[in-house]
């Protein structure tokens, strides 16, 4: 016969299996009933009797459940909207619809002001005078109690609640939902009835499992058998140790590398000079604004060393003169620079700056970098976000070359492809502005980044005397072509879930 | 990148081109827009191009898409109105002013610009009245009063509309290209929908900024050096002129002489003009050429070295690399942490959302973030992660440090494995090192340690977390907590 190894809960099961489910299948809430099994030891040693052809599950019924949605998850864990924002209002003794939008999440504030703040006055609950909204009692709104404890009841028994008055709104605002659960049962296969018999005899009692201090002291030991133990099988999908994140990080490290490009980086924190105005960006541009830009006002960044905090003023110097008009590359200019606010420091909103100031101060023409830049704009969606940008300055750049370099560096990123394309963009610090896109042999098309020509205004201002070639990239979005588990490479998504469904892509692996 | 609604029906009066045809479409990719989103009533365009603000109403688009045959938008537009003697007796401080004196004969379709201005105030002023509004007076007015313009949350778009008669149009800015631009836009509008200007005024000293919109010389020689190759005269002038340029050719001194329409606010440039070419050709001469300089191999920097070094070893002991946020609350980077100086941490005050509004100043908020998640493996576990920290000095002097943190969860005596593990690390990467107790709030007082190499510079700290700080991220287990500044070891560590 097969040499079958068990560990004890699988040899427990297997007689549980034996006693009450030689024919008839039973749920592992039953096979567990006499045991000192709990549901997830019996749950698991079950699966391995299967995996090892012990035992077989059967389909023996259908049940109706009433379970929570994704959003009655997280509003039963961290309270429904509408309750967080009663306790605001009760704390804060009375908030401006502003101040209501900015307290809830965007994805809740449209909703929850709508549906509520209406159906609060109407019932006399909630004040509006001046622009402000009043709450008329401390206690939190029945209807809002009936909800929670509707939400936690689904939860702890996955059935309807038919007293609760709030069981209709948890179904019209999809906060739960009926589902049809296939209850599996098992029962032992011939080969699992012949084991059965093998582990039914009284010497199983007799056998060490654990060996313990005192075993070894007595040397009771010497008198009994050893039972063989279970090799646990391997798990289908093999953990990794690696994060998605810095593994494809390394994987475009490595490309671009090999591609003849130098690595830089520099830190998250950046004046606007360097994040914004050194790039000759329009004072008024969008981007400029709280809406997007993260800055932070009353605090400086360390030093400089005196060679470098001189050739910097120097720096903002000419551009300030290129921005009014009056520099040398024959740019009439945007206007004035007065408010350029160039000292203020900032949380990098793209990765340019990282290559810019690094062409800038440091390095000699013609150079080739690249740099793998954090970023964080002003948004309540993915605040965080990984750029890639890559810098040449060369003599010999024009329009072709630049579209030579392009394809060069996607060359190098996507192996794959069989062509690159480029369409017409804008960008505000490039002039000759392209969208790049790949073309695969299916003839699948992705747009993949961007580049173009730094403007002459800042490039000349930076003293470069050469073009400059800047070419971007949105790590998640390379990601999410090259990588089966993009969402995994997003800098926002925190926790071990999403990694471990993660193919290592076979370009990764060379 | 503005989305921009048109009226489906303003549409169809204006252009022969139906907005689902390809035409339309692959025309507007000539001004780097495409079609977002269309229903019954409206037709949404997406301009990449935030500084052509000029298209993003109706006789913009149409003047791209289907120009008036004969019209022509230089600066002779505006030159040939009279400049009113219009007065000013108050005007808000650091605000320019400019007006437009217009007639609308009756039976004159009347247009309604609210929504035009409304996106240009949001695009290229802040979305503040006080960067650039504009308001509509009867008559002509030759003595002006303005105050300064009061934003409002939520404001409400009024008409913006011209009467029948003679209009005083008011338009106010702070820059004083934006404000010109908008002169001679609504201008260039106004003339498209067939009515009178009768004069202008304006409170700055126009030549010089008009002048802005005076021909730019381009050669030859800086054409195909641009370009890297040279582009049909013909076919240059005819894709250029096709976009209300003025072109001319010097034949002596072999060069072009381009004159800008007043409308476009974004050219201050040659090369603003040589884009334009390649846009209005889709790109088909920049034939790729490669760039015959680039090495043969580049190099990574010394701190990705070190993390990679790193990140073998932590595999070889079978730990788990995690990633973390930079931005987080104020509950998990103060309350939960027992943090002693919030005053030290950056706070972002226009963050949109308070679950990210302070950055972390260690690796160890981000670290117990992972491990309370619902997805952490059950204790013992082990991991690490690479993060940059973000904290203020006493003089409120910003720093960022580029460090490694390793949690230890549910392991027998973490003090002395978290010692283990570090000392390995540092002979690992052959670092000596010395230790002297420590004194941070979230590890226990006795049970914590700094990390110092060369005697002074500070490396790392390890120790064991706090009851208190685990207890608050509901994390029960023991926990031992290592801190590498890779940053500082990177000025020590030899490379591989």
């Amino acid at each position: 016969m097969q040499d079958i190894v068990l560990s004890d809960n699988e040899i427990q099961m297997l007689s549980v299996l034996a006693a009450k489910a030689n024919e008839k299948a039973l749920p592992v809430e039953d096979l567990i009933e006499d045991t000192q099994l709990m549901y997830a030891q019996g749950l698991s040693a079950i699966g391995y009797l299967c995996a090892k052809g012990l035992a077989e599950p059967v389909e023996i019924g259908n049940k109706q459940k009433c379970v929570l949605r994704k959003p009655g998850q997280e509003y039963e864990e961290n309270g429904l909207p509408e309750k967080r924002l009663w306790q605001h209002l009760v704390a804060t003794g009375g908030l401006t619809l502003k101040e209501v939008n900015d307290f809830l999440p965007q994805s809740e504030a449209k909703f929850t002001i709508g549906m509520f703040l209406g159906t609060f006055q109407k019932s006399g609950l909630v004040a509006f005078s001046n622009g402000k909204i009043t709450p008329l009692q401390y206690a939190l709104p029945e209807s809002i109690r009936a909800m929670q404890r509707y939400l936690t009841h689904v939860k702890e028994t996955a059935s309807r609640d038919l007293q609760n008055p709030a069981e209709e709104e948890a179904y019209r605002r999809k906060l739960v939902e009926d589902k049809l659960i296939t209850i599996a049962g098992y029962r032992l296969t011939g080969l699992g009835r012949q084991q059965a018999c093998l582990y039914a005899g009284a010497e199983m009692q007799s056998m060490v499992g654990n060996v313990t201090r005192e075993m070894l002291l007595s040397g009771e030991w010497r008198a009994r058998q050893f039972r063989p133990l279970s090799v646990v099988a391997p798990p289908e999908i093999r953990l990794e140790l690696q994060h998605p994140l810095p593994r494809f990080l390394t994987y475009l490290r490595r490309s671009l590398v090999s591609a003849g490009f130098h690595e830089v980086s520099s830190p998250i924190l950046e004046t606007q000079f360097w994040n914004l105005n050194a790039l000759f960006m329009h004072k008024y541009h969008p981007v400029r604004s709280s809406k997007h830009l993260l800055a932070i006002d009353g605090i400086s960044l360390p030093e400089e060393p005196p060679k470098i905090e001189h050739s910097t003023r120097v720096l903002q110097e000419w551009i300030s003169k290129e921005y009014e008009g009056r520099g040398t590359s024959g740019s009439r200019g945007w206007g004035t620079a007065d408010g350029f606010n160039n000292d203020q420091v900032v949380i990098r909103s793209h990765s340019t700056p990282e290559t810019v100031k690094h062409l800038a101060l440091t390095v000699p023409l013609p150079v080739y970098l690249f740099g793998f830049s954090r970023c964080c704009r002003a948004r309540p969606e993915k605040p965080e976000f990984i750029q890639m940008d890559v810098l040449v300055a060369d003599q010999g750049l024009n329009v072709r070359t630049l579209m030579g370099t392009i394809k060069h560096v996607c060359r190098a990123i996507f192996p794959q492809a069989v062509d690159i394309q480029v369409q017409a963009a804008y960008f505000p610090f490039t002039e000759i502005s392209v969208n790049i896109w790949v073309v695969y042999a299916d003839g699948t098309t992705y747009e993949v980044g961007s580049g173009g020509l730094m403007r002459p205004e800042a490039a000349e201002a930076l003293d470069v005397l050469i073009p400059v070639a800047l070419i971007g990239f949105n790590v998640s979005r390379v990601a999410s072509i090259l990588s089966n588990n993009a969402k995994a490479i997003d800098p926002n998504s925190i926790g071990f879930e999403a990694f471990d469904e993660t193919e290592i892509p076979l370009h990764a692996q060379h | 990148m503005p989305n921009i609604d048109f009226e489906r029906s303003l549409i169809s009066s204006r252009l022969a081109k139906a907005p689902d045809s390809y035409d339309f479409r692959h025309t507007l990719l000539g001004v780097k827009a495409y079609l977002d989103y269309e229903d019954e009533d409206i037709i949404r365009v997406n301009f990449l191009d935030t500084l052509r603000p000029e298209l993003w109403c109706i006789e913009g688009l149409a003047r791209h898409l289907e120009p008036l045959p004969g019209r022509k938008y230089g600066l002779h537009v505006l030159e040939s109105f009279p400049r009113i003697p219009t007065r000013f007796t108050e005007l808000p401080q650091h605000t320019n002013a400019w007006v437009l004196y217009i007639h609308v004969d009756p039976g004159q379709k009347i247009f309604d610009d609210a929504y035009f201005l409304k996106k240009v105030r949001d695009q290229i002023g802040f979305g503040s009245r006080q960067n650039i509004d504009v308001t509509i007076l009867p008559d002509m007015q030759f003595i002006l009063s303005i105050e300064a313009p009061v934003d409002e949350d939520g404001e409400i778009l009024s008409p913006l509309t011209l009467a029948t008669g003679t209009n005083t149009v008011v338009i106010t800015a702070r820059d004083q290209r934006i404000g010109t631009w908008l002169l001679f836009t609504l201008l260039c509008n106004f003339l498209d929908r067939d009515y009178q200007g009768c004069g202008f005024a304006t409170t700055i000293d126009e030549k010089e900024m008009f002048a802005k919109w005076s021909p730019f010389p381009i050669s030859s020689k800086q054409l195909k050096e641009t370009f890297g190759f040279k582009p049909e005269s013909e076919r240059f002038r005819a894709a250029l002129e096709g976009m209300h340029y003025q072109v001319e050719y010097d034949g002596k001194k072999r060069q072009w002489l381009i004159t800008p329409p007043i409308f476009r606010f974004d050219i201050i440039h040659p090369f603003d003009i040589l884009e334009d070419y390649l846009v209005a050709t889709y790109y088909e001469e920049a034939k790729p050429e490669p760039l015959t300089t680039v090495n043969a191999i580049g190099s990574q920097t010394k701190r990705s070295e070190l993390e990679e070094r790193l990140v073998e070893y932590m595999q070889a002991y079978g730990a788990r690399q995690t990633i973390g946020l930079l931005l987080d609350s104020y509950e998990n980077v103060v309350e939960r942490m027992c943090h002693d100086h919030p005053e030290r941490l950056i706070h972002l005050d226009n963050a949109v959302n308070k679950n990210r509004e302070y950055a972390v100043d260690s690796s160890l908020p981000p670290l117990l973030r992972n491990a309370v998640h619902p997805s952490a493996p059950l204790p013992p576990s082990k991991f690490y992660l690479f993060t940059e920290t973000l904290f203020l000095d006493k003089q409120r002097v910003a720093h960022s440090r580029w460090k490694m943190g390793i949690l230890l969860i549910g392991t027998d005596h973490p003090f002395n494995n978290a010692h283990t593990l570090l000392d390995a690390l540092c002979y690992h990467l052959r670092l000596d090192y010395t230790l002297k107790r420590s004194g941070s709030p979230a590890l226990i007082p006795g049970r914590q340690m700094t990390v110092s190499t060369g005697d002074i510079t500070i490396i790392g700290q390890f120790g064991e977390v706090h009851p208190e700080v685990l207890t608050r991220w509901e994390l029960f287990y023991p926990a031992s907590f290592i801190e590498l500044d890779l940053d500082a070891i990177s000025r020590f560590w030899a490379g591989i």
